[in-house]
């Protein structure tokens, strides 16, 4: 790990690397809750035009393609505010004509469809200080505004009309959110690339919904496997001389194929403490049957495992439950 | 000197199209401080449009919609609100209890605050006015049917709104569920606030009705008292005698009442 630090440009990709595993989740949670897990993808397919117009004028990438990307999302939000983009056909023909058009503007710029790859695969090694600047500031704002807003945010991607009828302005954050995905997304093309910036906005999002509950929760947890496996990734191809972009995304997914059966055993854990509630369905008594003559006592720590059965506790007794009334037990 | 109940709610002449069609036609509405309304009719008579066109949530092509003496487009004070969709509109699952019902807080809150403690006394006042204290932090994907809809319902409280707008809270609830929603309803009512409630069957909420509103077909046929429309009225209590027989009796005169409500 020392050796790698003693590289300047290690330095900076691993810097680029932690703020991208920081802004793609906060960014990302908002985006798989309005069901947009695509939009990240689309996105990037307008960035591709920005690198275009950049490569053609000359000019700096990361800002042409940010503004491009921006505009593209915006666009897309509004047509779809007015039920304009009916079917997933405009957002398409959005995304495949920025494809088209960075593939054309490159082109006639002389650097040729080939100077794209490097923004579709992402170039963590090639990250400039003056990149890393912007990507920073970018970042802070990203962060103020998905932590910050975030019971805003939250409720305008949960409940719509709900939000709407606590007076706050829901087109707004749509575009807020849409908005800050683009930036992220023009960010990323110098880190894991455009092409697959979008797992890191969805799949971190996807294993952290696995593991714990709620959305506060998703959100941090989120960010956590963002930024391991954006760092970890970036460190570890350095190592096995690997492309840094596709390690990161590749990591993301062995975290979320992991989070399954995590989940599952999560999940027995908690069914085999609590049964479900009693209290609601008063109507539905559990039928009073006595145990036949039962003498040993049970209390707590009396070795059958108890288990809280809405407002009493269990005892599980060979394969049926044992529940204290009166004197006797009842069989739960 | 009788002093007139104010107007929480009023609507004149609206009219309303979606996809070119009108869904309601010359519709006139208004809930007064304090008083409980029933909105009736059958599928597709524009009960929900009719709902979400007051709450600035559709947009109207003809007529007025006034909030608290404000058009709706210009109505800011919104913490004076408290929305009940119906559940099948919400996707909420990943979320906790206790969350969702702090979303009914942001109308009071400002950006970039964290929830006051004032903000989670109340959340929590709210979550247990609907029962539903015990599972605060359970994921609502995890809730029954009607303990989702309490959580609405309590999101909606934690705004501490002077006007409650519910969206079929009864459907495909069991009885349980509808008795705590009477009893919370009971509550408020008592308290001061309007309510105004759609209902495809007045149900288990019959005997806290002040005053009930028919739509057939995008028009209104009925405004006045549940009785006038052949109900048996039940008096405020009327939640809390036996409930498999109420219900059914409810059940029968609901159909008599949308029955009844086609030819006015």
């Amino acid at each position: 790990m020392i050796e790698i630090l003693s590289y300047p440009f290690m330095q900076r990709a691993l810097i680029a690397a932690l703020l991208t595993g920081l802004i793609a989740p906060a960014i990302g949670t908002y985006v798989v809750q309005r069901r947009l897990s695509l939009l990240g993808d689309g996105l990037g397919h307008v960035a591709l035009a920005g690198v275009g117009l950049a490569l053609l004028t000359g000019a700096a990438p990361i800002p042409i393609a940010v503004a491009a990307c921006v505009a593209g999302a915006v666009v897309v939000e509004i047509l779809r505010q007015r039920g304009k983009a009916t079917g997933d056909v405009g957002l398409a023909v959005l995304f495949y004509g920025g494809l088209a058009a960075g593939v054309f503007l490159s082109g006639i710029s002389g650097v040729g469809a080939g100077g794209l790859a490097q923004y579709l695969f992402g170039s963590l090694t090639t990250v400039t200080a003056s990149d890393l600047t912007l990507i920073a500031v970018l970042t802070v704002v990203i962060l103020v505004t998905t932590l910050g807003l975030a019971p805003q945010l939250y409720a305008v991607s949960t409940d719509e009309e709900f939000a709407h009828t606590q007076g706050l302005r829901v087109r707004l954050y749509h575009i807020a959110v849409v908005s800050l995905a683009a930036v992220t997304v023009a960010l990323a093309m110098r880190t894991v690339g455009l092409l697959l910036v979008s797992a890191l906005m969805v799949v971190p999002v996807a294993a952290a919904r696995n593991l714990v509950h709620g959305f506060a929760a998703t959100l941090l947890c989120a960010i956590g496997i963002g930024v391991t496996t954006a760092v970890g990734g970036a460190a570890a191809s350095f190592y096995v001389d690997a492309a840094p972009g596709a390690f990161i995304v590749l990591l993301a997914i062995a975290v979320f194929l992991l989070s399954w059966p995590i989940s599952y055993l999560l999940r027995r854990r908690d069914a085999a403490t609590v049964l479900p509630e009693l209290v609601d369905d008063d109507e539905l008594i559990t039928p009073h049957t006595i145990t036949e003559d039962h003498p040993h006592q049970h209390a707590p720590g009396c070795g059958h495992p108890a288990v809280q059965h809405g407002d009493h506790t269990d005892f599980i007794h060979e394969g049926h439950r044992h529940a204290i009334h009166a004197d006797h037990y009842d069989e739960h | 000197m009788l002093v007139e109940p104010q107007t929480v709610l009023a609507a004149a002449d609206l009219t309303v199209e979606r996809g070119g069609l009108p869904v309601l036609r010359g519709v006139s509405i208004s809930v007064r401080t304090g008083e409980a309304v029933a909105l009736l009719g059958g599928n597709g008579s524009g009960k929900s449009t009719l709902i979400r066109t007051l709450l600035g949530l559709l947009p109207h092509r003809r007529g007025t919609v006034t909030l608290f003496g404000s058009p709706v487009r210009d109505f800011r004070d919104w913490a004076r609100i408290g929305y009940v969709p119906q559940r099948s509109l919400t996707t909420l699952g990943g979320s906790k209890v206790k969350e969702v019902v702090a979303a009914g807080r942001l109308a009071r809150r400002r950006l970039f605050r964290p929830l006051s403690r004032a903000d989670r006394d109340t959340v929590q006042k709210a979550i247990a006015l609907v029962g539903l204290s015990e599972h605060r932090d359970t994921d609502v994907a995890r809730l029954s049917g009607g303990q989702q809809q309490r959580l609405l319902v309590a999101r909606a409280l934690a705004g501490e709104p002077d006007l409650l707008v519910l969206d079929e809270p009864t459907s495909g609830v069991d009885l349980e569920h509808q008795r705590v929603l009477a009893e919370v309803l009971v509550r408020l009512l008592a308290a001061g606030t309007s309510v105004l409630v759609v209902l495809h069957e007045v149900g288990s909420l019959a005997g806290l009705i002040d005053r009930a509103v028919v739509l057939s077909d995008g028009r209104i046929v009925h405004d006045g008292p549940l009785g006038d429309l052949g109900q048996h009225r039940h008096g405020m209590g009327g939640h809390q005698h036996d409930h498999a027989e109420s219900l059914d009796d409810h059940d029968r005169s609901a159909e008599t009442l949308l029955g009844g409500a086609i030819e006015p």
